[in-house]
């Protein structure tokens, strides 16, 4: 029966009852788009063209990271080390990546690297942290909690190293080589006079791979299973070490992505670089309906989560929100994108 | 077969009845519309300007998208002032064309030493 | 005993979405008696519940409680009230002791806010002794049987002074010696004065115990008798609505030569010791034996999903390991296990994926894509072959009944095309209609020539269906029977060797 034949059939009661779970489960989404209508009215340039492509290149570039970050949910986990990996990513990527020439160049010496010599070392990276966090989750039946808030810390210990050696002494890295600055920020399409930069088309085809991996392939198959009930995946023959360790792993790979993007993207690293990224990588996994309860997702649910989310956070900039008070605004969402989800499927009716 | 490991968070929020969700939900929601507006009002970014040594230079509190001017250059004893910097090592210029502030901002003075050397003619 | 009416229902009736559930259903309930409800799963026994219980509200009817009319809200208004429900899957903290569940929510305080742990010793130790249960108030709840934690939740209900308990498949984990505890507590509140709701699908065991028996069917009341009008035969009919002249389907299926041999099978970390035995192509072999003696330890070791520390399988006489589930998969085995909810569906997931999660590797095209339209090709057969009832693929699982879910289960393993199939309890918790189908689909997969293996607590269901035997006691295979030529009692006398 479709939905609309049951809709016709329902009494008043039934009727009131579904539209009272419609809005509420939506009233997050309808309160941010008005928010967005409201600003739009308050500061006409927000969704002028050169804003909209700002936002749309803010959402590429925490696409990635949200897409890795929502294997981990899926397995009722979470990923705590995403940032602290795109930041030790992009510092190794931009140290091998500065123009010649560049006074203070971290390895002098070094001649230009090919882009996708580098761009396999990231992922390198951030494959062998996500190898770490997806064993240790696995074999010794940690909570991902705790292993990922082991690794972060590692990771970031790691990065205050290298950031020592050559010729930088702890400095911020920059200076980056234009072929590289090009390859990510560069455009060769334009929206009117503002140009689009190419991480957005990188993001889409990362995008188009996940989603073919998600819904396309045995392991997504097995992730959903083993994120909605391990034992019973275990039971019906699917690997679950080897499917939660690769699902840390393919996060991994999606962090060391955004490293390599954000790399090119800001210009200059440092140990700074990807602090707390994971945050916003959740809360709009929760925002895009990936739920805590395990085993349930969907893409186009984080694409929506990241872009509202970052809609949001242009909109209070516009209204001249500054950045330490937009956490509470961010921390709000957060709790009731969380209360709506437990809402939704914990709760015994 | 091993003990079954259950999901922690759902065990403990299913005790918990949904009038309590739907009331974190819509006073979470009030209070996201009751403070943007005023943090709104009360908001703007503060662009500081750190002269590093030099003479002091008034931080300046704007909202979004006005123009950021450039200030009056400081002075500092025995040292030419080189511009305003985005870091304190003066790697990245802050160029004042067009600027508008669109976040908080601290800027630094670079200065660079005066020349030791002082022409035969000066008396 | 008395004709005094403690509960009546009152023309109950309860519509969802396209279907009348509960049609003018009414129920009386006498003090100090026991009554059973009987009725198909979807007679609406289970919905006439949850509206007693508040769980959902009636659309029209009375409730009347002890003369007063009554409606709750929910379960935990209707507990304080004095109407309990002992759920069929309980719902206990099991990390907690027997105390904290069953005063959680109430607990006694010394100065108002500190819980007193010795108020609570005392209280509920008093309730066990006035039952005859001899479990320790402070033992955790995981520790526990499933026998002993079901006297927990009657203790509950106890404490709470409820009139009316009502228990839902009450003797489906129990042994003999646990059911007849739980019978003999049954009739201590039956002097109490309480009335005593009885939901179950053993008819031996609501011939035994109750006054008075209701039939459901359809969501309709057909019809309400004193026990001792009914004989099985009747029951089944009008439950029904047509004849059924047999429980169990004819068998069809003929045992061919042995294709499976078992030897010296020891598990790791429970009793299992020393089992041997063979199973036949198109045989169905039965596993009786008391709780814990070992029948589901033994198929799980056989499966891979517990540690083997010694014997060996043999099929068609080549030696296989089965380290894992996948490799037993592989090798043409194949485990329906004991609890669904728990080991076997994917709540969340829709059938589609429930069905086809053990057999991906089938719809790969090239190495990696999956095609979906030979998923829904499969799903189709399976609903098809199973009979399940369900609106479409594309339903959550979570939502149909035990019985389909089960079939669902059923039509994942047959999709990875089995040698062996094993089963452990398939039909527990499943309606008679239902349970016949299952028996027939068995029969049916071993006339194809499939080796079953068929775990059981219920021995006619094992004498009916399977060919033969083996009966497991403390750990050990105590002997093999005929199912043609031997009776309960012999069945018995074997599982209670080692005991």
């Amino acid at each position: 029966m479709s939905f609309i034949q049951r809709y016709k059939t329902m009494d008043k009661t039934e009727r009131a009852n579904y539209r009272k779970e419609f809005f509420i489960n939506n009233s997050l989404y309808m309160f941010l788009i008005a928010a967005v209508v409201v600003i739009q009215f308050i500061s006409p340039h927000f969704l002028s063209g050169p804003s909209i492509v700002n936002i749309i290149s803010l959402s590429a570039a925490n696409l990635p990271i949200a897409l890795g970050i929502a294997g981990a949910i899926i397995l009722t986990g979470t990923d705590l080390s995403a940032g602290r990996i795109v930041g030790l990513v992009a510092c190794v990527s931009a140290s091998l990546l500065q123009a010649t020439g560049y006074p203070n160049k971290m390895f002098p010496d070094m001649p230009t690297l090919p882009l996708v010599l580098v761009f396999v070392i990231a992922l390198a990276i951030g494959a062998l942290v996500g190898l770490i966090n997806g064993f240790c989750t696995a074999k010794f039946n940690l909570h991902p909690f705790i292993v990922t808030l082991s690794t972060q810390l590692i990771v970031y210990g790691a990065l205050l190293m290298y950031l020592m050696i050559g010729n930088n002494n702890g400095q911020s890295i920059s200076g980056l080589d234009s072929s590289y600055t090009g390859f990510i920020t560069g455009s060769f399409l334009s929206l009117g006079r503002t140009p689009i930069p190419n991480y957005v088309w990188y993001a889409l085809i990362i995008t188009v791979i996940m989603w073919f991996i998600w819904n396309k392939t045995a392991f997504g198959k097995n992730m959903f299973a083993v994120g909605s009930n391990p034992d019973a995946a275990n039971v019906s023959g699917v690997n679950v070490k080897r499917v939660i360790t690769l699902v840390f792993v393919l996060a991994g790979i999606m962090y060391g992505i955004t490293g390599f993007i954000e790399a090119a993207r800001i210009g200059s690293n440092s140990a700074a670089t990807g602090l707390n990224y994971e945050l916003d990588a959740i809360a709009a996994c929760v925002i895009g309906g990936v739920s805590f309860v395990g085993g349930i997702g969907k893409i186009r649910g984080v694409i929506m989560g990241v872009v509202l989310l970052r809609l949001i956070f242009v909109g209070l900039t516009f209204l001249s929100i500054d950045a330490n008070m937009q956490y509470i605004i961010k921390g709000l969402i957060i709790l009731v994108a969380c209360a709506i989800d437990m809402r939704k499927y914990l709760v015994r009716k | 077969m091993e003990p079954k490991k259950k999901n922690v968070f759902a065990s403990a929020a299913s005790r918990i009845p949904i009038k309590l969700l739907d009331a974190v939900i819509i006073v979470g929601i009030l209070a996201i519309a009751v403070l943007i507006p005023f943090l709104s009002s009360r908001g703007g970014f503060t662009v500081s300007f750190d002269s590093s040594g030099g003479s002091e230079v008034e931080t300046r509190r704007l909202r979004y998208g006005d123009e950021i001017e450039e200030p009056e250059e400081p002075v500092r004893e025995n040292y030419v002032f080189e511009g305003w910097y985005y870091d304190s090592e003066g790697k990245r210029k802050f160029d004042f064309d067009g600027a508008y502030a669109e976040e908080s901002l601290t800027l630094y003075a670079v200065w660079s030493p005066l020349a030791e050397d002082v022409p035969a003619s000066a008396e | 005993m008395s004709d005094k009416i403690l509960l009546e229902m009152e023309s109950i009736c309860k519509d969802f979405p396209g279907v009348r559930a509960l049609d003018n259903v009414s129920l009386k309930i006498r003090e100090g008696t026991v009554h059973a409800l009987m009725g198909e799963n979807g007679a609406g026994k289970s919905t006439l519940m949850k509206c007693l219980f508040g769980i959902y509200t009636k659309d029209s009817g009375k409730i009347i409680l002890d003369g007063k009319e009554v409606s709750f809200k929910n379960p935990k208004d209707a507990l304080e009230h004095g109407v309990a429900m002992v759920h069929q899957e309980l719902n206990q903290a099991l990390k907690r002791n027997v105390m904290d569940n069953i005063w959680l929510g109430r607990y006694p305080k010394t100065f108002g806010f500190v819980t007193s742990e010795r108020q609570m010793y005392k209280d509920t130790k008093k309730i066990f002794d006035e039952l005859g249960i001899s479990a320790d108030p402070k033992m955790i709840m995981s520790k526990m049987s499933v026998a002993q934690r079901q006297m927990v939740e009657i203790a509950k209900a106890v404490s709470y002074n409820a009139r009316i308990i009502v228990l839902d498949e009450p003797t489906s984990s129990l042994t003999e010696q646990e059911v007849g505890h739980l019978f003999r507590i049954i009739d201590m509140l039956r002097e109490r004065g309480c009335g005593i709701i009885y939901i179950s699908h053993k008819m031996e065991e609501i011939l035994k115990i109750s006054d008075d028996i209701t039939v459901m069917r359809d969501g309709t009341h057909v019809t309400t008798e004193p026990a001792s009008s009914f004989t099985m035969d009747k029951i089944i009919k009008l439950m029904v609505g047509r004849e059924l002249t047999n429980r169990f389907p004819e068998k069809t299926n003929k045992p061919g030569e042995v294709i499976l041999e078992v030897e010296g099978l020891s598990s790791k970390y429970n009793q299992v010791e020393d089992v041997s035995f063979k199973v036949r192509r198109g045989e169905i072999l039965g596993f009786a034996g008391l709780a814990g003696a070992g029948r589901t330890e033994v198929i799980e070791n056989l499966f891979g999903i517990s540690s083997r520390s010694g014997g060996s399988i043999k099929l068609h006489g080549k030696e296989v390991k089965n380290r894992n589930a996948a490799e037993a998969i592989k090798n043409g085995f194949a485990l329906l296990t004991e609890e669904r909810r728990s080991t076997g569906i994917f709540g969340i997931l829709n059938i589609c994926e429930n069905t086809t999660i053990s057999s991906l590797k089938k719809y790969k095209r090239g190495k990696l894509v999956l095609s979906d339209k030979l998923r829904r090709k499969d799903t189709e057969w399976a609903i098809k072959s199973m009979r399940i009832k369900t609106p479409s693929q594309r339903t959550q699982i979570r939502t149909l009944s035990g019985g389909n879910q089960q079939k669902v289960i059923l039509g994942r393993w047959l999709l990875t095309e089995p040698e062996v199939l094993m089963l452990d309890e398939p039909t527990r918790g499943i309606d008679v209609g239902a349970k016949f189908e299952i028996y027939q689909l068995i029969v049916e997969l071993a006339s194809k020539g499939k080796a079953i293996i068929m775990v059981s607590g219920e021995l006619p269901e094992l004498l009916g269906v399977c060919d033969r035997i083996c009966v497991m006691s403390g750990g050990k295979l105590v002997g093999e029977v005929d199912a043609s030529r031997t009776s309960q009692e012999e069945i018995m006398a074997l599982a209670a060797q080692n005991v």
